[in-house]
């Protein structure tokens, strides 16, 4: 049984390879940026909006008003980075209710790609809201001799992120393999449905964590 | 559990592309749609706000302007029910004034209306009256009255005035007219009293006269008949305090 969807090759050329994760990728992209196309193609001022919209402007409203509420800042900065962190995880762990598709998510690639994303985005927003001197200072606090445990701690948050992200996923799709094997009745519908709340709990926590993250990068003046 | 550094490259690739399409296409849009609702709900708020205030602004003025037509409307009735008012008074005067004029014309003309039937009743009266004393002595008249007339008119005479005796004694021709024959014994003693001082006395008869006699001489005429006590009765009948009592 194979739960990682980095070892399903679909094509390969020397270290060049397309496998599941990247397809199932490219796929729930191109469902947010055509569903988002055509949605905001047509979009209404006035009232009354079509539902579909309105769903995306509930969506933006939430992630903004999550970010704002975290960082106590303008979200407009955060919100492409928070909300595509959320709704790629959100859509990737949602599919996983069709059959035959693995959610990347499922792959430490995919989420090792994202906390690292999250990684380099900390001090960039950072040192841009803040400047690098003064970004650099926080690592010396309380004291300087915390100075190494605040470095490992920024690679430990961003390995934790990875992992905890993949290992919900992964044990998810490996729980309900191992009981369709076993019960392939009821049972493993309702771990599925046990996953769909994982996988949108776990979209979200990512996602605040990241900005819980930025937001204490963010907030260097305050600190001082 | 083992990470494949092109994946995860690759993915790394994906999501900064994944960021780049969702901005332009998800959150710039709605965003943007969001601000251009917000906005425009500010503007229709205000929008509706200023309407509010212009609509307050207007009733007030719509109210100050009702209550300025009450004011005027209540002026010009004021002023209408005086005027109608001092109309009817004047109306109700010249009514006055024409039915006191009408009624006293009215009153004149009954009053002349009475008078004439008055005169005409009285006159008709007198007519009747003198027809029928006329007609009562005519019939009532014999010897022993027509004796009495004679005597009375001798009497008369033997008392007129002194001018009037003396012409009666100058006049050379006496005419004696009576109503009814006059016998042999009255004629004697008519010209006994009248013979010193005429010629010839000459006897007539004339029915016209009621119950009398007349004579003429030289000119004049003096006579005594029930005809001229019937003239007075007629001329009393006819005087406006008998036309009273009679009305």
């Amino acid at each position: 049984m194979i739960n990682n969807p980095d070892q399903i090759i679909l094509w390969q050329y020397g270290f060049v390879k397309i496998n599941a994760t990247l397809a199932f990728t490219w796929l729930v992209m191109a469902l947010l940026t055509v569903g988002s196309f055509l949605i905001t193609r047509r979009l209404s001022i006035d009232a009354p909006i079509s539902r579909f919209q309105n769903l995306l402007e509930v969506i933006v409203f939430f992630v903004n008003k999550q970010i704002h509420e975290i960082g106590q800042q303008n979200p407009a900065r955060y919100l492409p980075l928070i909300g595509t962190l959320f709704l790629f995880i959100f859509l990737s762990n949602l599919l996983a209710v069709v059959p035959g598709y693995l959610p990347p998510t499922g792959s430490l690639s995919t989420t090792t790609a994202l906390a690292i994303c999250v990684f380099v985005a900390v001090p960039a927003y950072g040192i841009s809201q803040v400047g690098l001197w003064r970004y650099l200072k926080q690592y010396a606090r309380p004291s300087v001799f915390m100075l190494p445990f605040n470095i490992i701690g920024e690679f430990s948050r961003t390995l934790a992120l990875a992992v905890r992200l993949y290992g919900n996923i992964m044990s998810g799709t490996v729980v309900a393999g191992i009981l369709i094997s076993l019960t392939p009745f009821f049972f493993p519908v309702v771990m599925q449905v046990l996953g769909l709340l994982t996988g949108s709990i776990q979209a979200y926590i990512f996602s605040i964590l990241a900005m819980v993250y930025i937001a204490s990068a963010t907030s260097g003046d305050q600190a001082d | 559990m083992e990470i494949d550094w092109f994946t995860t490259g690759a993915q790394i690739v994906n999501f900064l592309i994944l960021i780049g399409l969702l901005k332009k296409f998800l959150y710039r849009p709605i965003i943007n749609a969001m601000a251009a609702r917000e906005r425009n709900l500010v503007e229709q708020r205000q929008a509706v706000m200023d309407q509010r205030a212009q609509a307050e602004s207007l009733k007030q003025q719509y109210e100050a302007s009702l209550q300025g037509l009450h004011r005027e409307r209540e002026k010009v009735l004021s002023e209408a029910r005086a005027r109608a008012e001092a109309e009817k008074t004047e109306r109700l005067q010249h009514l006055d004034d024409e039915i006191r004029q009408k009624k006293n014309r009215f009153s004149e003309q009954m009053r002349q209306e009475q008078q004439e039937l008055g005169t005409a009743v009285g006159r008709a009266i007198a007519d009747k009256a003198l027809r029928l004393g006329g007609k009562i002595l005519a019939g009532l008249a014999d010897q022993t009255l027509e004796q009495r007339i004679v005597e009375q008119f001798l009497r008369q005479l033997s008392n007129l005035p002194g001018p009037e005796r003396a012409a009666l004694g100058q006049s050379r021709t006496v005419t004696v007219i009576t109503s009814f024959p006059v016998d042999e014994t009255l004629r004697q003693r008519i010209k006994d009293r009248l013979n010193n001082a005429a010629d010839a006395i000459q006897f007539e008869q004339d029915a016209r006269l009621i119950c009398g006699i007349a004579l003429e001489a030289g000119g004049r005429s003096w006579e005594w008949n029930i005809e001229r006590y019937l003239a007075e009765l007629d001329a009393d009948l006819l005087t406006p305090a008998d036309h009273e009592q009679l009305t």
